[in-house]
């Protein structure tokens, strides 16, 4: 909204009370005509700062950051190390930085989805954080435009997804995930370390970025793929502190027409799921399968709470692109990866 | 670890009272990036605060009076507008908007769409095109082979209209 030039139409001179009202119908009819998606970009920048500042004044924290402040010094100077050779090539940098990537145990990252172009163009992106601790540790948060939230998780013994309305489902672990979550030839793709080793391929280029003008201090390597499926990423995008050697922000990009699971029923850019066709239920609560116990296991459905191939709204196939952003280092808990930390009141067991 | 229940409450009252908060910062403020910030920072105040909070009373005018504090502190002073007057006038209409405790902001909205609609041509279209379609007022005033002048007048016009149909609502002071 260019409502800092539609300002010089305030009135001006005007007595107070005058300007007062001139301001507030101002302020609502902004408001009013904001997109659903700049709100929800805010407020979930917003809690994600509650949520920092909540970590960060913990008690156990205090006591971390007086021990982590030596050794991360310590980090950032043999990562420096490391790194600081200037002629080294983009290539052997974007190892560098997966290796650094792969040295904590816990990422978290954020991420905001653009769908493909074409029909799904007018979609609103997607934002969402993934939790990673290794390719069978995982739990991906998506957030929908209308601000519910979709949960996928796996933790080895159990893959899960909890929809919008709370209901928990248990899948199989060899379950596919969305393909720009994980690829069977690429791996984990939303993971920013595995997608610099994915860069690391032979059916992969490396390149530098000298011309681009971004901020000092940070270099920008791109990768594009060179031979390839239809349906796979075909650019990754990198920016990586030059101090530190960690990535700073990735774009992974899918070429356009490459989108061979795209529904042809015009719902969205879901996926056709694998194993079960059959109609999924309308109303989400009782998918294929389902044992009625809280717990649903089974296969596919595209209910609000269903899987449908993903849960709920969850997109399947290819979307346009994706930028991934490192969150700060955070540890998880033991039970972090399990359906019933995030959803305890929807789990029963059988 | 931070207590899960109150991020939940916390973010629960963000989202009811985010678009009103919004509105308010947008009226006080020069630019959406100024008004964005002191969102930001009085959200977080409140998160700090929230123990302070008294149930019994309704979140929004305690958000507002953070924000006011924010503001009048010189938190970006030269961004704000900073005049005691001027915040004070501000919260009346804001106040009045809000409503009685429970009312949905989105209701209050439709009020104001209302108003929006009753406008005599060429004030909707110009409200159309520079708040629903974003343009800025030099653009508006090309497409509608208009003089910019002209153009700010009736913006000018067009919103004392909508604020006088929202004074005889109810929803205005």
């Amino acid at each position: 909204m260019s409502d800092e030039r539609n300002m010089n139409a305030m009135e001006q001179g005007e007595p107070v009370e005058t300007q007062a009202r001139d301001r507030m119908v101002h302020g609502l009819l902004v408001t009013r005509h904001e997109l659903p998606i700049d709100r929800q970009r805010r407020i979930q920048g917003l809690m994600q700062r509650v949520q920092r500042e909540s970590l960060r004044n913990a008690p156990w924290r205090r006591v971390v950051r007086h021990l982590g402040g030596l050794a991360a010094v310590a980090a950032v100077l043999v990562a420096a190390l490391i790194i600081s050779p200037r002629e080294v090539n983009a290539a052997d940098r974007a190892r560098a930085a997966a290796q650094n990537e792969r040295a904590a145990k816990d990422r978290r990252m954020m991420f905001l989805l653009t769908p493909p172009t074409g029909r799904d163009a007018d979609r609103e992106p997607l934002t969402g954080t993934l939790d990673v601790r290794d390719a069978s540790h995982m739990v991906l948060t998506l957030r929908m435009p209308d601000g519910k939230e979709q949960i996928m998780g796996r933790n080895g013994d159990s893959a899960w997804s909890i929809g919008p309305r709370g209901v928990t489902r248990v899948d199989r672990t060899d379950r596919p995930w969305p393909v720009w979550i994980e690829s069977p030839r690429y791996g984990l793709v939303v993971d920013m370390a595995e997608m610099l080793e994915t860069g690391l391929l032979p059916d992969w280029n490396w390149k530098r970025e000298e011309t681009t003008n971004i901020e000092p201090g940070v270099e920008r390597l791109v990768a594009t793929r060179v031979k390839g499926r239809s349906g796979e990423p075909d650019r990754i995008d990198v920016q990586i502190n030059t101090l530190t050697g960690r990535v700073k922000r990735m774009e992974i990009k899918w070429p356009e027409g490459g989108m061979p699971r795209m529904p042809r029923d015009g719902t969205d850019m879901r996926g056709d799921g694998e194993g079960d066709h059959r109609p999924p239920p309308m109303d989400g609560r009782r998918p294929p399968r389902g044992d009625g116990h809280g717990i649903q296991r089974g296969a596919p459905g595209r209910g609000p709470d269903g899987p449908g191939g993903g849960p709920g709204n969850v997109p399947m196939g290819p979307p346009g692109s994706i930028v991934i952003v490192p969150e700060p280092p955070v540890t998880f808990t033991d039970d972090w990866f399990t359906a019933e930390h995030h959803a305890p009141k929807a789990i029963t067991q059988p | 670890m931070p207590d899960p229940s109150a991020h939940a409450l916390f973010e629960i009252l963000v989202r009811e009272h985010a678009d009103r908060l919004m509105a308010y910062l947008r009226a006080v403020s020069r630019d959406s990036n100024t008004a964005d910030d002191i969102f930001q920072e009085t959200m977080m105040r409140a998160w700090r605060r929230l123990d302070s909070y008294d149930r019994e009373r309704p979140f929004g005018p305690w958000l507002r009076g953070i924000a006011r504090m924010v503001v009048m502190e010189g938190w970006r002073s030269k961004q704000t507008i900073a005049s005691e007057a001027m915040l004070e006038a501000v919260e009346s209409h804001a106040s009045r908007f809000d409503g009685p405790s429970g009312t949905e902001f989105s209701e209050r909205l439709a009020h104001l769409d209302a108003c929006v609609k009753a406008l005599a041509e060429p004030y909707a279209t110009t409200i159309d095109l520079v708040y629903r379609t974003g343009q800025p007022l030099d653009a508006v005033a090309a497409h509608v082979q208009e003089n910019i002048e002209t153009i700010k007048k009736r913006v000018q016009r067009a919103r004392a209209m909508v604020a006088e149909c929202l004074h005889r609502k109810g929803l205005f002071a």
